[in-house]
């Protein structure tokens, strides 16, 4: 009995209760902590093993080698880039060489009893070297510097108190075993609080942000597909690009340059801003901007040469936040015209060809990019891409042919849409068909691999025909790529492109739409639809075929529309089928339609068959009955089964 | 398609008869367009005799549909049936259009609307 009072009064019960509230507390916030939760509970776990071992050897200098381990942690939650590691490599050398020497001084007793208040003098100087990290981090260096900034100076103050508290009474008095030790407990626990509303915060920014570049690359679609319906000049549409660019990521200038058909080279097309050249130039030429611009215009850039080049030919993005540090802005250092401090380039890469580069810098020191700044780029040089390929195309034919073979280009623009290659996966099989009718374009569906085993299915018809809707279609699929990975809603995915399509488009451009998302594992299918032909769906277990449907009017009629979200949960061997007009309103030679009935006849033949094998009937049977009369619309159709679940 | 116009007092009368699909949808469009140059208010169109309607003529509805809203003109569109009843449906537009009923029901409806 007396066993276990002393048990408790030592405080030890106490503070092992406070270090399992501690795990447990930074368990149940585990995904807001994101990457900072292996060293929080790190920082748990040592002080639970520390109370559980200062019960059995109540030593005041196993105390203070614990707590060098639990600074040691913060340490390291500060420094996780490649450079701090060589840091982080000598502090564990030192903590070893510390513990050792611990070890060993417990075993030969070297040291003089009473020496062991003097010990706290370690983790005071620790407590100094995190200061040092904590005040190092800045905008430049550290993603969460705003968590950083609040909690700096109450975290280094507390600590360095409560040592010094330690040093005056000693680490195993009882003011220290009962005040100062749990308190240590709680600036663990401070810490994971703030970092739980930083990441909230956090990502309630990210969704903000998020809206932001919707609006954004709203406005850019905008701008150029008016810059389109004017007159279709590139170097115009070009300068569009470079300026919403640069007006949307607030740089200080921007370029656009493109490789040259023949040669390796690239060349400038459009300049916003100042965008001072990234290789050396004579101090003649920088004395005035104008010559400076001049020069860079007339500059051609050999592939793989200066960092524009080296972005065109491997192809990749490149990010400086803080060019102070970087060598391959090494002329762009002083503080003169030719200064760059931050810059994003974005390799325009279209069916894996590589068009050119877009690149933003800023001059001003205070304004460095943002990751924000970097993913709305990224959007619009996706967009830029496919809109200048088409335009290319379009330029082209339309140079050696007469207008009216607008038609065939706007189909050739169709085919590079669709996605060429179906993702084999484990838990569903999905088959594709796609005809395009000669002449007309406004099919699109696609296919997309989602973060979290999630599956988006995108199928749409935009009326109308020629180039202004295969440029409705572009839209659609750039929405549709920016919003998919971030969606959890499939009726907030189709608000949001009809947001970005109604009043911006031509209404008799609209188009129909279901838009799905399917989670891999548990089988559940999100279904939202704008108006598009309902969902086929036929449940193994019933036999039965269904059909499903959900509130919303077409997408592009009004920026307001409201859509409906059904949610069904699909088994084994279940099949959904989702089809455009074209299927079942092919004609014969009589003029009869196929028919829906048709096609109804067709699954139920098919419902022991795969994917590929459903579609490829559905052709057959399709071909039959057409024989040779002409196709009069694109026919799309898309079949997924199920092959398997995660149960449970 | 063909389209013809008649009058019933100050309301203007659009027959389409036919198939209103992608070659000739755009007829109705600069048609409607012409007559709101010339100040013409207000419009019935009779879908009686229209077989089959594609998305390109449901385009052209709409088109025409908003331009007179906007304008404030007044838009009834009567005798919707059949297939044509059947893609409206489909596209759920049913509420967005003017669908008066029969002729004589729209063109009353034009009517009493100040």
């Amino acid at each position: 009995m007396s066993y276990i009072i002393e048990y408790v009064q030592s405080s030890h019960f106490l503070k092992i209760i406070l270090s399992l509230f501690l795990i447990f507390y930074i368990n149940s916030i585990k995904d807001q902590l994101k990457d900072s939760y292996k060293w929080l509970l790190r920082v748990a776990v040592l002080l639970i093993i520390r109370e559980i071992l200062l019960f059995s050897i109540p030593l005041s200098s196993l105390f203070i080698v614990i707590e060098l381990f639990v600074l040691r942690e913060y340490i390291a939650w500060l420094n996780n880039t490649e450079n701090e590691k060589k840091v982080m490599r000598t502090l564990n050398i030192l903590l070893g060489i510390i513990t050792a020497s611990w070890a060993v001084n417990l075993y030969l007793n070297i040291l003089p009893e009473g020496t062991g208040r003097m010990v706290v003098i370690l983790p005071m100087g620790m407590t100094i070297l995190l200061m040092y990290f904590l005040y190092g981090k800045s905008h430049y260096n550290s993603t969460v510097y705003h968590l950083i900034e609040r909690i700096r100076l109450p975290f280094s103050i507390s600590l360095i108190f409560l040592y010094l508290f330690m040093l005056l009474f000693g680490t195993m008095s009882s003011f220290s075993v009962f005040i100062i030790q749990p308190l240590l407990m709680f600036l663990a626990f401070y810490l994971s609080v703030n970092l739980q509303k930083n990441n909230f915060n956090l990502n309630t920014s990210a969704i903000s942000g998020l809206e932001e570049s919707m609006s954004s690359l709203f406005n850019f679609m905008f701008t150029i597909s008016n810059a389109i319906q004017d007159n279709v000049d590139i170097d115009d549409v070009l300068q569009n690009v470079v300026k919403s660019s640069i007006n949307d990521c607030n740089a200080s200038g921007g370029a656009i340059l493109l490789a040259d058909e023949y040669d390796d080279v690239l060349k400038v097309r459009a300049v916003g801003g100042i965008f001072p050249p990234p290789y050396k130039i004579s101090s003649m030429i920088k004395s005035k901007i104008e010559a400076m611009e001049e020069n860079f215009r007339l500059t051609h850039i050999k592939l793989g040469e200066t960092i524009l080049g080296e972005a065109a030919r491997d192809g990749k993005p490149v990010f400086i936040r803080d060019a102070s540090a970087d060598s391959r802005l090494i002329n762009n250092q002083n503080q003169d015209v030719q200064l760059i401090n931050s810059m994003i380039i974005f390799p325009l890469i279209n069916a894996d060809r590589i068009l050119g580069v877009l690149a933003l810098v800023q001059s001003d020191k205070r304004k460095p990019f943002t990751d924000n700044d970097f993913n709305r780029l990224k959007t619009f040089s996706d967009y830029t891409a496919i809109t200048l390929n088409n335009l290319f195309q379009y330029v082209q034919i339309m140079e050696k042919q007469e207008l009216e073979k607008e038609f065939g280009i706007a189909a050739d623009i169709q085919k590079e849409l669709l996605p060429s290659k179906m993702p084999d996966l484990k838990y569903v099989n999905l088959a594709p068909f796609s005809k395009p009718a000669k002449g007309i374009s406004g099919d699109y569906y696609d296919m997309l691999q989602l973060p979290g085993d999630r599956l988006a299915l995108v199928i749409c018809d935009v009326a109308g025909k020629g180039l202004p809707a295969a440029l409705v279609m572009v839209m659609i699929k750039t929405i549709v790529n920016l919003v998919a990975p971030m969606a959890n809603n499939s009726a907030t995915v189709l608000s949001w492109i009809n947001k970005g399509i109604a009043g911006k488009v031509s209404l008799d451009r609209y188009a129909t739409m279901s838009y799905m998302i399917y989670h891999l594992k548990t089988g559940k299918l999100q279904y939202s639809n704008a108006a598009h032909h309902p969902l086929l769906y036929y449940s193994s277990r019933e036999q039965r075929l269904s059909t499903l449907d959900t509130e919303g009017i077409p997408i592009g009629l009004e920026a307001n529309a409201i859509y409906g979200m059904k949610e069904i949960t699909l088994e084994k061997d279940d099949i959904i089928l989702t089809y455009t007009d074209g299927i079942i309103e092919a004609l014969n030679y009589s003029g009869k339609q196929f028919g829906f009935k048709s096609l109804v006849k067709c699954i139920h033949q098919t419902t022991e068959y795969s994917s590929r094998q459903i579609v490829r009937h559905i052709q057959k049977v399709l071909a039959n009955f057409e024989e040779n009369a002409k196709q009069h619309d694109d026919q799309t159709l898309m079949v997924m089964k199920v092959l398997t679940k995660d149960e449970g | 398609m063909e389209l013809k116009i008649r009058k019933s007092g100050e309301v203007y009368i659009i027959d389409v008869s036919g198939e209103m699909d992608l070659y000739n949808s755009f007829k109705i469009k600069d048609l409607v367009q012409k007559m709101i140059n010339k100040k013409i208010s207000r419009y019935v169109i009779n879908l009686n005799e229209v077989e089959y309607i594609d998305s390109s003529g449901i385009g052209a509805l709409i088109y025409i549909c908003s331009t007179i809203k906007k304008l404030e003109y007044k838009l009834a569109i009567a005798n919707v049936h059949g297939s044509v009843k059947k893609v409206i449906e489909l596209t759920k537009l049913t509420s967005y259009f003017p669908l008066t009923g029969n002729l004589k029901s729209s063109v009353e409806s034009i009517r009493s609307k100040g």
